[in-house]
């Protein structure tokens, strides 16, 4: 079920960064499921397309991404009860909003939304973590 | 609540000067861990049952440093935790890392919520 990710090496070349060994894009918990932050895919976008990628295409490959890894989980983003956005600047709060709105209604996850100083990709506009409330065995066929 | 345990955001506190540590973020985070592991051990839980990790810094060119402590101290120990690294540019008490941490245990459920003891 828990999938292992590790940063880049090429995006740890540009930063003293070595990436952890190891830690899981998602995590279960009873019916919750925790999901480590999301961002842009870096393979399936180098660092120079990355680059000119803006804050709409960014936060939907996020989403996209949470959706990929919730429905592996069993579920889904509906299945999302409680995400944290984290942009690198407040200037680009309209836009991540406007795409943001095309997933999630009002009446959606409870959100929280805070621009940081740095991100772990150079070129990362916004990464979004969120915890997912999925019963297992509701989807008999996962 | 119920079977989910969080802590507050933890700084490189000494416990015996409740003072922050020397060494800057690697010392820091060592301490953070440390004091982890004693908080674990006091609430009868484990390192496995640490099921989400935020992690804020405001030095996080070095994050290599810092993943390596990280992996010292949950390679082994079971399944990872989630978790997410953002960079910040303050920190209370002038600390260059701060973490939280969601633990899931059920294992006392049957004991109406009260925690085991190690």
């Amino acid at each position: 079920m828990s999938k292992v990710v590790s940063i880049t090496p090429d995006a740890a070349a540009e930063r003293d960064t070595v990436p952890a060994k190891t830690f899981p894009q998602l995590r279960r918990a009873g019916p919750f499921v925790f999901v480590s932050a999301a961002g842009i895919d870096p393979a399936a976008a180098p660092r120079r397309g990355a680059a000119q990628r803006g804050i709409r295409e960014q936060t939907a490959a996020c989403i996209e991404q949470l959706r990929k890894l919730l429905t592996e989980a069993g579920g889904g983003i509906e299945n999302l009860v409680d995400v944290t956005s984290y942009l690198v600047t407040m200037n680009d709060f309209g836009g991540y909003n406007d795409i943001y709105s095309k997933y999630f209604s009002p009446d959606g996850p409870a959100r929280t939304t805070v621009a940081v100083h740095q991100l772990s990709h150079p070129d990362a506009l916004i990464e979004i973590r969120g915890t997912a409330y999925i019963v297992e065995n509701a989807h008999p066929s996962k | 609540m119920g079977p989910f345990v969080k802590t507050a955001g933890m700084v490189g506190l000494d416990p015996a000067t409740g003072q922050l540590v020397a060494g800057g973020a690697p010392g820091e985070f060592r301490q953070i861990l440390a004091n982890l592991g004693a908080l674990i051990t006091e609430n009868g839980l484990a390192w496995s049952d640490v099921m989400s990790a935020t992690l804020y810094t405001t030095v996080f060119h070095r994050f290599g440093e810092l993943n390596e402590i990280w992996d010292a101290a949950f390679s082994a120990t079971g399944p990872l935790p989630a978790r997410t690294a953002v960079g910040v540019s303050q920190l209370p008490l002038g600390a260059q890392i701060e973490a939280d941490f969601l633990f899931y245990s059920v294992a006392d459920e049957s004991a109406g919520g009260e925690r085991r003891t190690a």
